[in-house]
């Protein structure tokens, strides 16, 4: 029997296209269909609506799954991503580490210590007429300066190195070998105005005529502006 | 088509959200693997998988749950999902301005270049509806609350819920209808 309350009738329908109806309900509403123009509009209208919003369901569903499952994938990509950070981050600290705690070796430190001692035995051993007094002692205080920075004491070297650096009669590459062990020997005295001074002064002497590391001048650089830091 | 892409097929094509969802995370999968390579190898980057992958797997559920997709023997589910994937990569292109690679240009004859848009008609459809209309029945249909819930949530009682939700599919239906024309 075709239910007369509004409601109950659209409920009716739907229990109709969902199966509900037992058989003998299914043969009554389908006759109502074949006789009323207006209930099979809208039983039609229902049904349409319904079968289009499972569908929309199913559709959700579907993008909220692919969503899901692309997200799902991304914190390993943000791991991977996040190794390559890490292991940039600790590149970067294990260099900066190497600039500012490792020593600046003037590449040539050991030709001259050869050297002045070469010149400082010759001068002991050979006829004085091979070098000059003031070339003589020019190697006798150099050796001592780098002597005294071998052995830790800037402070006796820097001595010997700013009298040195100032003799107006010295060689292009003698001045900034002088230069360049002042330079480091305020780095290790904690100097790092006079060092930044005694570096521009080498930037502005020209041509580098005493050769120095390019990671050397760099991690001169960085010292003295570390030391700056940390003063 | 192997035994494992027709099962894949008719657990797309179901019904049962659970199903589907679990058929779709493994279409996902697989559509991810083919976008990887040929966005990548086609002028494109990492954040344009995504895109293709989505596209492509709502595509593909839309061209079989329509009955556009035609299960062949010999033909594997990846080659349908790869010429989709190419299509909507080549258009992406073509958005962009890029020129398209001849291999990429090529593979378009034998790629799904009609797409379904019942699914549109319908979105479209829905729009059109108040929104009150639309939170109602997403609720219903979308959320899976029963109508005493609706009733609660909405602060109404249940014999005006369920008027309000018929009265919704009515209006839903006639403008469907209107669009299709009847077929009574």
């Amino acid at each position: 029997m075709r239910p007369t309350d509004q409601v109950q009738q659209w409920e009716w329908i739907e229990a109709y296209y969902q199966n509900k109806l037992p058989a003998a309900e299914r043969l009554v509403f389908e006759q109502e269909l074949a006789r009323d123009a207006e209930f099979r509009e809208t039983a039609l209208r229902l049904q349409t609506a319904d079968q289009a919003l499972r569908i929309l369901s199913l559709e959700n569903t579907v993008r909220k799954t692919v969503q899901h499952e692309l997200a799902h994938s991304r914190p390993f990509r943000r791991w991977r991503l996040g190794r390559v950070v890490a292991a940039g981050v600790v590149l970067i600290g294990l260099g900066l580490a190497y600039l500012t705690f490792d020593r600046v070796d003037l590449q040539i430190y050991r030709d001259d210590v050869t050297l002045t001692q070469r010149y400082r035995a010759s001068g002991d051993d050979l006829q004085e007429t091979d070098l000059t007094p003031r070339q003589r002692a020019f190697y006798r205080d150099f050796f001592d300066a780098q002597a005294f920075l071998a052995n830790g004491q800037p402070e006796m070297a820097i001595t010997n190195l700013e009298t040195l650096s100032r003799a107006d009669s010295l060689r292009p590459y003698f001045r900034q070998a002088v230069q360049w062990h002042l330079l480091n020997a305020y780095l290790l005295n904690n100097q790092p105005d006079n060092a930044d001074a005694t570096f521009q002064l080498l930037a502005q002497s020209g041509e580098p005529v005493y050769p120095v590391n390019r990671t050397d001048r760099w991690k001169v650089w960085w010292q003295i502006r570390w030391q700056k830091l940390a003063h | 088509m192997t035994s494992q892409d027709l099962q894949l097929y008719e657990d797309l094509c179901s019904d049962d959200p659970r199903r589907l969802a679990a058929a779709i995370r493994l279409l996902t999968q697989r559509v991810r693997i083919i976008a990887r390579r040929m966005v990548l190898g086609n002028s494109g980057t990492r954040s344009d998988i995504d895109d293709v992958v989505q596209d492509t797997v709502v595509a593909v559920w839309q061209q079989m749950r329509s009955g556009s997709y035609e299960v062949r023997h010999g033909v594997p589910l990846d080659a349908y999902s790869a010429s989709i994937v190419r299509n909507k990569w080549l258009r992406t292109l073509q958005k962009r301005s890029v020129t398209v690679p001849d291999d990429l240009h090529d593979s378009r004859t034998d790629a799904v270049l009609t797409e379904h848009h019942g699914l549109s008609d319908l979105e479209e459809a829905m729009a059109r509806l108040g929104q009150a209309c639309q939170r109602l029945l997403k609720l219903f249909y979308w959320e899976g609350y029963s109508m005493e819930e609706i009733a609660h949530l909405l602060g109404i009682t249940m014999e005006a819920t369920k008027v309000r939700k018929y009265r919704c599919m009515l209006r839903l239906g006639e403008i469907l209808r209107k669009k299709t024309g009847p077929t009574e």
